[in-house]
């Protein structure tokens, strides 16, 4: 791509994935888009890291897999949240908004931390 | 992205094709990417391009998509799956339990093709396709000199034999690179074995002599045949000189039973002839030369120098290696090329003499009855393939008697996938019946096959004729029938899970399974049945009409009761012909013989001995003028013979006397001929009275005394007009070598077993041992077995084709009541509602002889035409079969194969015809 987009950090790419696939069964080409166009093509999505992402999900039983025809009837496999990738996604979105609260919170900080010198 | 083949999407009836499937995801993404860019305005090329570059390493990705996927199918959990095939294994078990006479008559079918095939399959593997089992055999050739005025191949001198090899290993710089690597020479000979000594024990050299087949052998031979001796060495190129020559090499049973596999035998002396021979090698354990059988003991191949010179004497075989790349062709004309130059050199004795070459493997081809071994494989590969289109009929059957069931299956949502499983897993469980029961059957056969061919045969055998089993064959053959399995079992059983359920129900089950196509494919298949078992069976009757011929044919003496045995005099002790005739005179003397028939006689050489003489004569006082026009003289049989032999072997005397004790050696020559002779050379005359000048007795002239009937050996004599054959007495022409012939003393009536005429043999050779104490007796055999070897090939051979004809014929008879018997079931109800309004039970039986007639004419009159046409090929092929008519055999096989299938048909259908017709009309089909 010309414009040059963050690169998705390791081990947010599952969350990604599965709130994506929250709002219904997609095929991985439709993932990789849907999460394009969401952050306004500031994400990009390798391919070479979504599909074995995705394979290891499903072998994990967050995702089901199912070969059904796209939009132009071509044979598609399209994936869709398990109960369990469900489950995931809860626990993982509370895991990243931690996670963000504290990143944040260290770079957001204004003056310098005062218990440092002990 | 090229689209996936086709064929690739039945992979999933193994389960999910992952390979495929991850490539089809994988090109769905970047052809989704390549429209999208196509849509921002790209060219539809760059847009790929683009895509794909998009994407990074699509191989990378398959396989890392691959790993996991192939990680999760590990895991997931064995016992689900196992359950599930263990609960298809039963199902298919309880299936096949329902129709025993299915699953009976398919296991049985197939293992009876399997065993055939692959047994004969293995058998021509051993004894053909690897006949010769040295180094590289494809290089290995067989080469003998070449009678062009009589076109027949003759032996080869030792000059003759030295130059060719001079010529033929060796480079000229005016010519390219000649086309042997080396070349060697053997010929037969029978040794003397005193004893075998070291210098410490010479207790051994005390045993009694014996008589042991030896091979003198030019000293390259084993190195031409690439084989190195087990122990010890080979023979050294100075160890072909006359003088030098007392070495020899034994063969690896001889080491172990004569020489008690002692490792320090090398060194050994061994009397040879009266000769001390030192034993200086001992050839590995399956080193095998079939061309000279069961030679156990090579020596060098030396002549004294008196002999060297002689290009008259003919008795060497040759055998060569040619280079890498040189082929038999170039082979052949280099070596006619010498012997044209030979033939311009020495024009007193190589006038007219050419080369003869064919690869090693052709000539031991020859041997082992390359051809009629052939013929059997054929009629053991039409087995198989009648049994597979029996068992593809049957199978048919099956998946459309299924069809209705499936069709519910399908309907109660089980997978297709499923299904295929189980036609898979019951056609298995029969292929895997029929596999076992083969394989075991086709070991037994093998064994039971080389257990009949007499000992004696079975050393012109490649390894002694032992074969086993041979695994590639047999999975061969198993996939050949496994093939129809998949086809017939698989294809019908893929196609009924399509079928539309309701249709299928609507239909009641019985009307649909009839498609036209299927019911023509069966009976298409049937048809072929009968086609292929008419040329079989036709075929098989043609062959074993033919072979009983020869061994039935009248022989002109009775063998029964005779035992026969063979004296070779030592020519140093017996150097003249006064003193070997006083040692047979004697022998014969003191062999104890009945009153009233002489139950003894002596003769050069025996009926059926694989030894025979021949003499150029000339006729006297023939008036024949064409005689005299052709420079060449005519040849006939010639044997020597004591007064007693005629009688002792029971040969009609047709016309004057047979030999007397008057017919001494100081009496003039006389003769007796054959009828075959008398035919033959002396048309229309009174033979007695006759004089023959006789070529091999230094042309003596002998008058013809009597005329006998033509002893019949082989083939030759029963297609052509027969041998000529010429007597002369024993007394008058003693050799060294002799056969004694010793008629059991008749007492009781019938035939003697040939254990019987043996039981003599202990007291004949304390006899003969006190004539001479160092003359061994050996070659001994009664006559009858002596017979049963030389037709032991054709006897087996009949046997087996008479069991493969019984069994094709067996087989299309099942073939045709299958489908007869599925087509009364499908017309029950028709039947059923004939008999009702009133069809008597000839008329219903009509209506399928009917049906039986057709196909026996469909199937039958191409299967006559082939079998006429097999039979014609047959009888040119194999030359040893005698001319036999074809129509009368044709036509018994035809009466059979018709008389077995209307039987097939007319059993199913009387069966149907007694069904009660209310019955028969509620059932539904």
């Amino acid at each position: 791509m010309e414009r040059s987009s963050l690169e998705v950090v390791r081990g947010t790419l599952d969350v990604l994935i599965l709130k994506t696939l929250s709002w219904g069964r997609m095929h991985g080409y439709a993932i990789a888009e849907s999460i394009l166009r969401q952050t306004d093509e500031a994400l990009l999505v390798e391919e070479g890291a979504l599909y074995p992402a995705l394979y290891r999900m499903e072998a994990k039983g967050w995702i089901e897999a199912e070969w059904g025809l796209s939009d132009n009837n071509r044979r598609a496999k399209y994936y869709q949240l398990t109960p369990d990738g469900r489950r995931r996604l809860r626990v993982e979105v509370q895991t990243w908004n931690h996670y963000a609260d504290a990143v944040s919170k260290v770079l957001g900080a204004t003056s310098k931390p005062q218990w440092e010198k002990s | 992205m090229a689209a996936n083949p086709k064929w690739r999407r039945y992979l999933r009836l193994f389960g999910p094709d992952l390979e495929a499937d991850i490539q089809d995801e994988l090109s769905f993404h970047i052809d989704a990417k390549t429209r999208e860019f196509i849509e921002r305005g790209m060219r539809p090329e760059e847009a790929r391009e683009r895509a794909a570059r998009h994407f990074g390493d699509l191989r990378e990705v398959a396989a890392m998509c691959r790993e996991i996927s192939e990680e999760k199918a590990k895991k997931l959990a064995w016992s689900d799956r196992a359950a599930e095939i263990v609960y298809d294994l039963h199902h298919a078990l309880r299936g096949l339990r329902r129709a025993p006479a299915f699953a009976v008559t398919v296991v049985l079918t197939l293992a009876a093709g399997i065993a055939g095939a692959s047994s004969l399959f293995s058998l021509v593997d051993a004894w053909i396709l690897r006949a010769v089992r040295f180094p590289e055999p494809g290089q290995l050739v067989y080469m003998r000199s070449l009678s062009t005025r009589q076109g027949r191949e003759i032996a080869v001198s030792m000059p003759d034999y030295k130059d060719i090899e001079a010529r033929a290993t060796t480079a000229v710089e005016t010519k390219a690179a000649p086309p042997l690597s080396s070349l060697a020479a053997w010929s037969y000979e029978t040794f003397t074995l005193g004893g075998v000594s070291s210098g410490a024990t010479a207790a051994a050299a005390a045993a009694a002599p014996e008589q042991i087949e030896g091979i003198r052998i030019s000293p390259n031979f084993f190195a031409t045949l690439g084989v190195q001796p087990a122990l010890g060495r080979a023979f050294l190129p100075q160890e072909g000189e006359f003088g030098r020559h007392r070495v020899a090499i034994v063969s690896h049973g001889f080491w172990k039973a004569r020489l008690h596999s002692d490792p320090s035998a090398l060194g050994l002396q061994m009397q040879l002839d009266g000769e001390p021979y030192t034993v200086i090698g001992v050839a590995p354990e399956r080193f095998h030369f079939t061309l000279t059988g069961r030679a156990n003991v090579w020596t060098p191949l030396a002549l004294p120098p008196a002999e060297l010179s002689s290009r008259q004497q003919r008795f060497l075989q040759l055998v060569g290696r040619m280079r890498p790349g040189v082929t038999v062709d170039q082979a052949r004309q280099e070596l006619s090329s010498i012997a044209r130059d030979l033939a311009a050199k020495y024009p007193d004795t190589n006038r007219e003499v050419g080369a003869f070459c064919i690869t090693l493997g052709q000539e031991i081809g020859r041997h082992t009855g390359e051809q009629v071994v052939w013929v059997v494989f054929g009629v053991a590969m039409g087995l198989l393939l009648i049994a597979c289109s029996n068992v593809a009929n049957l199978l048919l059957v099956r998946a459309q008697a299924r069809q209705r069931q499936a069709s519910i299956q399908v309907s109660l949502g089980a997978g297709r996938g499923r299904l295929m499983r189980q036609a898979l897993i019951e056609t298995l469980l029969l292929f895997g019946a029929a596999a076992c029961i083969g394989a075991v059957t086709g070991g037994v056969l093998i064994v039971a096959v080389t257990e009949m061919i007499p000992f004696e045969n079975r050393g012109y055998l490649p390894d002694y004729g032992s074969a086993s089993m041979n695994p590639t064959v047999f999975a061969v053959t198993l996939a050949v029938a496994l093939l129809t399995g998949i086809v017939f079992g698989l294809g019908p059983a893929f196609e009924s899970t399509r079928v539309n359920v309701l249709t299928v129900l609507k239909e009641a089950g019985s009307a649909v399974s009839q498609t036209g196509g299927a019911k023509r494919l069966r009976l298409a298949l049937v048809v072929s049945q009968i086609a292929l078992a008419t040329i079989l069976l036709s075929t098989t009757v043609v062959l074993v009409n033919g072979f009983r011929s020869i061994w039935n044919a009248p022989r002109g003496f009775d063998s029964n009761g005779v035992l026969s045995f063979k004296v070779s005099l030592n020519e140093k002790r017996y150097p003249d012909a006064t003193r070997r005739r006083i040692f047979f005179e004697t022998a014969l003397e003191s062999i104890p013989s009945q009153p009233g028939e002489a139950a003894a006689a002596v003769a050069r050489f025996a009926p059926f001995s694989n030894e025979t003489g021949a003499t150029a004569f000339r006729l006297l006082q023939s008036s024949g003028a064409e005689e005299a026009g052709s420079q060449r003289l005519p040849t006939a049989g010639f044997n020597a013979v004591t007064p007693s032999f005629f009688s002792v072997l029971r040969t009609p005397l047709l016309k004057g006397r047979a030999f007397s004790a008057s017919d001494t050696e100081s009496a003039p020559l006389v003769a007796v001929v054959n009828d075959a002779f008398v035919a033959r050379h002396i048309r229309g005359e009174n033979p007695i009275g006759q004089k023959v000048q006789l070529a091999r007795l230094r042309s003596r002239e002998a008058e013809i005394v009597g005329v006998v009937a033509e002893i019949r050996e082989g083939g030759e004599s029963l297609r052509d007009k027969g041998v000529a054959q010429l007597y002369v007495p024993f007394a008058q022409a003693a050799t060294s070598d002799g056969y004694v012939l010793l008629r059991r003393p008749a007492g009781q009536q019938g035939a003697v077993a040939a254990a019987d005429t043996m039981a003599v043999l202990p007291e004949i050779r304390r006899r003969v041992a006190a004539i001479d104490p160092q003359q061994p007796v050996y070659d001994v055999k009664a006559l009858d077995d002596r017979l049963r070897e030389r037709f032991a090939p054709y006897q087996i051979v009949s046997g087996m084709l008479v069991w493969f004809g019984v069994l094709a014929l067996i087989l299309a008879a099942v073939g045709v009541y299958g489908v007869v018997a599925y087509s009364t079931l499908q017309r029950a109800r028709e039947i059923g509602i004939r008999a009702a309004l009133g069809a008597g039970r000839a008329r219903l039986l009509r209506l399928f002889l009917r049906q039986g007639i057709v196909m026996l004419q469909v199937g039958m009159i191409p299967g006559l035409l082939g079998g006429f046409a097999a039979a014609m090929g047959l009888r040119s092929l194999l030359t040893d079969v005698a001319e036999t008519s074809i129509a009368g055999p044709l036509g018994a096989a035809a009466a059979i194969l018709g008389f077995a299938v209307l039987l097939a048909t007319l059993v199913p259908a009387w069966r149907a015809s007694s069904v009660d017709p209310q019955l028969a009309i509620r059932s539904d089909g």
